[in-house]
């Protein structure tokens, strides 16, 4: 077999065994935390409608049915089995009559739009600093560097985020407290919006964006030392070849570890954009998770996070690939990944 | 004639914040054109550190502390580095570092890392005028061109080493600095290295090498000349036959039996039979640096520096040799 | 060009792309300019996700959904009147059946006009769905004509028969039938989202929905022109916070025209920002309902009534309204007869100054809460109380996470009984869901809520909801009211009686009396305060508010937002003098009367026979009246906080709908993004 081919074969297998526990987990995790999102449900029905309690028995029975939760679990399970299947996520319970799949779409984009762009340029600027600050080492370039990368690193992104929120927004009043645009505004193609658009980025995007940087630094100035100390690097130096391109030399052959690195950590960047788009009360799939969880609506809890978990599983997948692209020594079958 | 290359009383350390490591200690030494130079001595006696001051590949922790390197009369050592990079290295003195197993970019197909060096240098050529320049001069060379689309981990080792020497001399240098080339492969291995030096001089793309080995026997094969270091110094230089069947300096001396010795067992022992061990280069010895092995050493070798004396076409430096007088 | 290349070239495409996702799931055809502010009313409070349904049958609607959808009626919570919107009269026909007639000028937005069959069809509609909200158990609804109905009282109860009543609202028939058809039960979960195919019957009709804002826009031909005039504000958004704090921040900028959330400072917003409060001074905010200390009847001790009382004792009042509520509430007697100020009609100061003394309320007394445990047998040992029967007190409270406020008092609460009482006391904070399971299976010892029914209604509904003994549920089975399962079947023989009889003012309040009487003297639950209405506008931009000094429409927020739409009619923009629409009151029918109309044909012989069998209402020639708005309201939650999580736990059910990502114009924007990337990468390649 192509060496490729077992790569890849090997991959989908892995891929489909995580995705398989996810889905189990999914399932059983909200479920397994003690509350009842029908009965929240009620309470909201009951403290908004006064009416009588006839009505409420029967709103009661009505919700459990509708959203089959009246069944017995392992019934529930191979409903829930059978829908996502069908690529059906349901009905939300706190949102009803919104479709979870439609929720999740409409709030996608706002997480992608965040999480990719912030993800990407702290993983590409980070490497680059860190590579430059190994390509300066012991200077007072390198030590500034590194040390901010130590201290943003150290910070989880949404503290980071609060930190941002309390300065340049309580504090100096430079961005919004709140949202991803002006809520006076329609949403449109005009330039008011797009500017208020980027104006209510900014912040969700630094606080990604400066903390990944923390991260990426430091590993890739390790890796850059050891880089600029290999031996192919004195051949190039001796042979004449100038520093920027010495400099590139490491820069891309760290970033062969640093997928990986990409990879590993796209899980827990993903948790942390989600807790910093709440921060920033940013529309996207994190406030929908966590409203979900908070109301306990089984469906958007296991829907949303269905989406998540497939979207990092899906992106780890694609850095599999993109890895075996990049390192010819597994693209070639020399070394397995 | 002035020799391709001088090195007039070079003093070459490493600084470092645990001290420092005295790992050239006044070498001069000329190495003319058309000349194979071997420099031959023990693992850590300071050669990749002279190859690297040759060229004035010199740059933190290591230090030119004192003396002068001239290639063509050109002070090397004024020239600022990046200078260097531009005009000289690659262009007019090529190294082929130690170790280069791993010399070779392990991302990049041999064909970009030549593209890349040879346009350092000739930034009007195109990407298709340096292929085919790479493709001419391995055919000349007798190398596979299809190696020039491979990664270097695609080629065996001795490929690996021929290849980092053909890109070496692509732009024909005038100086080519061979740091242990052989010392990783295997005897045939060897030999096809060696034949390929010998071509690349033959042919005149080179004008002369510096050939860097810890193996006497090796060195035999293919220099003109020979150097033995020793602990940071030059001990003895002068042509290959002379040196080798009639050494003057004791530790050429013992250095030369233990190849000669018949018995296969000695021999691979190397230089293990000279007693003791070699100084350490961050506190060197006051006198003659040899002089705490030497079977004939005297007081005077331990307390003073000899100086070099010139006997032929030979410079060697000992007492015994007359090194001490005035 | 290499692999790689191109890779890089795709990554730096899908990066940009991917900035610009959002742009595509705008809604093109709602790009619209910015709203002119002083046009503008900004609400804040009624929703708290992204609007998913206008639908009035929906589990969950958006905010306005009752705005969009009127009610026959609406109900004045102040004054106690019953006012018609689409419905011009009530009359009784006899004491079981009350006529209704339609306004002729009523018509649905796209001029369809408004008919007994819109009526009839919301009926069916309703109880198809099970969203009657019981009704259909209480009475009937007969068609007479295009314009003429008859509501027939199925059960004798005139309370429920009136809530019921206020919940009608008619549904364009013409407009949803088939769509009913075709859904069939899953019309509940159809969201109405359409806007351009929205028909309405309400003054304003949606404009844009976002996840962040509704829009609603003035129809500036509404049928009801003639008879009400139009309200004040071209636009009406509905903002979507995440967070009340920033919320607080916008509003205080001014941004935010009528604020219904919890505000962390009253005192400074009033001084600084010029914020305007139902009352002028503390408790600046109006009732809303009974916030109380529950206690599990079930429960020894808590099952004894001795046991209760001396707890009343024990309770800091002045403190928990001083730390835990800012004095954003307070107490009066009435909230011992579980009522707020207007019913005082049917207060017995009397009852309340034998049972409580002379301030006729409970006051902190931990002495006395001692000496009255010690009387009933309890005793101390080692500082510890015991019961009669030798078993030491030991209680759990609970209240959810988040709660600050809730929680600052009922720690108060821990606190006093531990240290007064010396009763073990287990303080715990769980999530809001298990918290709620936990008090609706009566599964808890002490905890606060509300009492689930605003005070503005008639307080024979909070009577119910406390004290009614039938709608007590074993522990662990979910009960709907009555939560902390009092049982005394002597109240149900009383309300069943006094729902049969509102007529007679005389004997109703006899009948209030005996369930004041009781219910201080068993004391089920413990009044602690009010729970606030939050109602708080700026005047920056409209003025005119209603108020405690000129109270022409009552504090209702915008969680019902069809209960307060008079207030859009009687405010003004600033510069404007406003002026209270008079029709407010030419055509307000007070409830009094409407109940006093019942025809004496009613078999009571206690009834002295006055057939009165219409009502006029003053100024009017209207027969018998009657409007009620449903009780949509939502209880506003006394619970304060700034605290991110807490503001979820408040999330009001309401539902909504939102702009679909075009996912069209997103793969459109990608696609040129993609190639302008890959010029890119490829540029940067070449150099
Ligand atoms: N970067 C460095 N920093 C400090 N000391 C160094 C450094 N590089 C080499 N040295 C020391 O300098 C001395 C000479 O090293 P050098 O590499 O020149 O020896 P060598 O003769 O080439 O040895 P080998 O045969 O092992 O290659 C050694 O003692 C070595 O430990
Ligand atoms: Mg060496």
């Amino acid at each position: 077999m192509h060496p490729i081919t077992k790569f890849l074969l090997r991959k989908i297998l892995f891929y489909t065994a995580t995705f398989i526990i996810m889905l189990v987990i999914t399932f059983v995790l909200p479920r397994a935390i003690p509350g009842n999102a029908v009965l929240m449900q009620l309470r909201q029905f009951m403290r908004t409608a006064a009416t009588n309690p006839e009505a409420i028995e029967e709103r009661y029975r009505a919700l459990l049915s509708y959203f089959g939760l009246d069944k017995p679990l392992w019934e529930q399970f191979v409903d829930y089995l059978w829908r996502v299947a069908h690529g059906d996520l349901g009905v939300s319970i706190t949102f009803f009559p919104k479709r979870v799949s439609d929720l999740i779409f409409s709030s996608l984009p706002w997480s992608l739009a965040l999480l990719v762009p912030a993800y990407t340029a702290s993983w590409f600027v980070g490497n680059v600093l860190g590579t430059y600050a190994a390509h300066r080492r012991n200077t007072a370039i390198d030590n500034a560097l590194f040390s901010t990368f130590v201290v943003l690193s150290q910070v989880p992104y949404f503290i980071f985020g609060f930190f941002l929120l309390a300065t340049f927004a309580v504090q100096m009043r430079i961005f919004p407290t709140y949202g991803g645009w002006d809520v006076g505004l329609v949403p449109s193609l005009t330039w008011d919006f797009i500017r208020s658009y980027l104006h209510h980025y900014a912040l969700p995007f630094l606080s990604i964006f400066l903390t990944g940087i923390g991260v990426w630094g430091t590993g890739a100035r390790t890796m850059a030392i050891y880089e600029f100390g290999s031996d192919y690097m004195e051949y190039a130096d001796s042979m004449g070849v100038p520093e920027s391109r010495l400099l590139r030399y490491a820069f891309k052959n760290i970033l062969v570890p640093q997928i990986t690195g990409f990879s590993m950590q796209l899980g827990f960047a993903v948790g942390g954009a989600l807790l910093t788009e709440i921060v920033f009360s940013y529309p996207g799939v994190g406030w929908l998770l966590y409203r979900g969880t908070i109301t306990q609506d089984y469906m958007l809890i296991q829907g949303s996070f269905i989406v998540v978990a497939s979207s990092v599983l899906l992106a780890n997948f694609i850095t599999d690939i993109l890895y075996a692209v990049i390192d010819p020594r597994i693209r070639k079958g020399y070394v397995s990944a | 004639m002035p020799p391709l290359l001088k090195l007039d009383d070079v003093y070459a350390q490493y600084i470092t914040r645990y001290g420092t490591v005295y790992a050239v200690n006044g070498v001069s030494l000329e190495i003319g054109e058309g000349e194979i130079l071997g420099i031959v001595g023990e693992s850590g006696c300071g050669k990749s550190t002279l190859a690297r001051v040759m060229m004035m590949n010199v740059k933190p922790p290591l230090h030119l502390v004192r003396g002068r390197v001239l290639l063509q009369g050109v002070e090397l050592n004024r020239l600022p580095r990046d200078r260097l990079k531009r005009e000289v290295w690659g262009k007019q003195v090529s190294l082929v570092p130690q170790s280069v197993m791993n010399a070779l970019n392990p991302t990049m197909r041999v064909r970009d890392i030549i593209r890349d060096f040879v346009k350092v240098h000739n930034p009007e050529l195109d990407d298709d005028e340096v292929y085919s320049m790479a493709r001419d001069r391995f055919e000349e060379l007798g190398l596979d061109i299809r190696a020039l689309d491979l990664y270097p981990f695609e080629l065996s080792g001795g490929m690996r080493q021929r290849v980092a020497i053909a890109i070496a001399t692509l732009l024909n240098p005038k100086l080519l600095i061979a740091d242990e080339p052989t010392s990783a492969l295997d005897v045939s291995t060897q030999k096809v290295v060696l034949k390929l030096l010998k071509r690349l001089w033959n042919e005149g793309i080179v004008k002369s090498i510096v050939f860097i080995t810890h193996d006497i026997a090796v060195v035999r094969q293919i220099a003109t000349r020979i150097a033995v270091m020793y602990a940071g110094k030059i001990v003895e230089v002068g042509p290959l036959e002379e040196v080798i069947f009639k050494p003057l300096h004791p530790y050429t001396e013992l250095l030369i039996s233990s190849i000669l010795t018949p018995e296969p067992e000695v021999k691979k022992r190397g230089l293990v039979e000279i007693r003791g061990a070699p100084p350490d280069l961050r506190t060197p010895p006051r006198g003659c640096p040899f002089a705490e092995r030497c079977p004939y050493a005297t007081d005077r070798c331990r307390r003073e520096e000899p100086r070099p004396v010139v006997i032929g076409s030979r410079l060697i430096y000992c007492h015994l040799r007359g090194g001490g007088a005035a | 060009m290499k692999a790689q290349q191109i890779l890089s070239a795709i990554v730096v495409a899908v990066v940009l792309a991917s900035l610009a996702i959002p742009l595509g799931s705008f809604n093109t055809a709602s790009a619209q300019g910015a709203l002119p502010r002083e046009e503008t009313l900004y609400t804040f409070g009624a929703q708290w996700g992204p609007p998913t349904s206008f639908n009035p049958f929906s589990w969950e609607s958006a905010a306005g959904t009752t705005m969009l959808y009127l009610p026959l009626f609406l109900y004045n919570g102040y004054d106690l009147s019953i006012v018609p919107l689409i419905a011009k009269s009530l009359e009784w026909i006899a004491p079981d059946k009350l006529r209704v007639t339609l306004r002729s000028e009523a018509r649905w937005s796209d001029g369809e006009p408004i008919t007994t069959d819109d009526v009839m069809f919301a009926w069916k509609l309703g109880i198809e769905l099970g969203m009657s909200g019981g009704c259909d158990i209480y009475m009937d609804l007969k068609p007479v004509d295009s314009h003429t109905f008859i509501v027939e009282l199925k059960k004798p109860n005139y309370y429920i028969f009136l809530t019921c009543l206020l919940s009608m609202r008619p549904a364009p028939k013409h407009a949803w039938e088939s769509i009913y058809r075709e859904k069939g039960e899953d019309f509940v979960s159809w969201p109405n989202m359409d806007l351009k195919k929205m028909v309405v019957s309400g003054p304003y009709k949606v404009r844009s929905v976002s996840d962040q804002a509704i829009v609603f826009e003035r129809i500036d031909d509404w049928w009801g022109k003639s008879i009400f005039g139009l309200p004040k504000p071209k636009y009406i958004v509905v903002l979507i916070f995440k967070d009340v704090s920033s919320a607080e921040a916008a509003f205080r900028a001014g941004e935010i025209d009528l604020f219904n959330e919890a505000l962390l400072d009253v005192e400074a917003l009033k001084k600084e920002y010029g914020i305007g409060t139902w009352f002028e001074e503390p408790p600046y905010m109006p009732w809303w309902c009974i916030w109380s200390l529950y206690l599990n009847n079930k429960k020894p001790p808590l099952s004894d009534p001795a046991f209760r009382r001396a707890i009343a004792y024990a309770i800091p009042y002045d403190e928990i309204i001083a730390k835990a509520l800012r004095h954003t509430s307070y107490r009066t007697p009435y909230m011992y007869a579980l009522m707020a100020p207007m019913w005082k009609m049917y207060f017995h100061e009397e009852i309340a100054k034998k049972v409580w003394g002379p301030k006729m309320m409970p006051v902190y007394d931990p002495e006395k809460a001692k000496a009255m445990l010690r009387e009933a047998g309890y005793y101390w040992k080692d500082g510890k109380l015991y019961t009669p029967d030798g078993k030491p007190v030991k209680l759990v409270a609970e209240i959810p996470a988040g709660w600050e406020d809730s929680i600052i008092s009922l720690k108060l609460i821990v606190n006093s009984l531990r240290k007064n009482l010396g009763i073990e006391v287990d303080f715990r904070m769980p999530d809001e869901s298990v918290w709620w399971e936990h008090l609706i299976k009566g599964e808890f010892d002490i905890t606060e809520s509300d009492t689930l029914v605003p005070v503005f209604y008639p307080p024979w509904l909070t009577y119910r909801a406390v004290m009614d003994p039938r709608l007590v549920k074993p522990i662990g089975q979910e009960a709907e009211y009555n939560l902390e399962r009092y049982e005394n079947p002597e109240v149900a023989k009383i309300l069943d009686e006094m729902a049969k009889e509102v007529y007679d003012v005389e004997k109703l309040r006899e009948y209030y009396g005996k369930l004041q009487e009781i219910f201080a003297r068993d004391l089920p639950i413990i009044p602690i305060d009010y729970g606030q209405a939050w109602y708080a506008y700026s005047t920056k931009y409209w003025v005119g508010w209603p108020n405690e000094k000129n109270p022409w429409w009552y504090p209702v927020v915008t969680w019902d937002m069809g209960a307060m739409l008079p207030v859009f009619f009687g405010i003004a923009k600033k510069g404007e003098t406003p002026k209270v629409p008079a029709w407010i009151k030419e055509l307000a029918i007070p409830l009094k009367e409407f109940w006093a109309s019942i025809p004496a044909a009613k078999p009571s012989p206690t009834t002295p026979t006055t057939p009165k069998v219409t009502v006029t209402a003053p100024g009017k020639t209207v027969t018998v009246l009657t409007t009620v708005e449903k009780t949509v309201e939502k209880t506003v939650e006394r619970t304060v906080s700034t605290v991110v999580t807490k503001t979820v736990e408040k999330t009001m059910p309401t539902t909504v709908v939102r702009t679909e990502t075009n996912w069209g114009v997103a793969a459109g924007i990608g696609i040129v993004l993609l190639i302008v990337g890959i010029v890119i990468g490829y540029a940067i390649k070449r150099r």
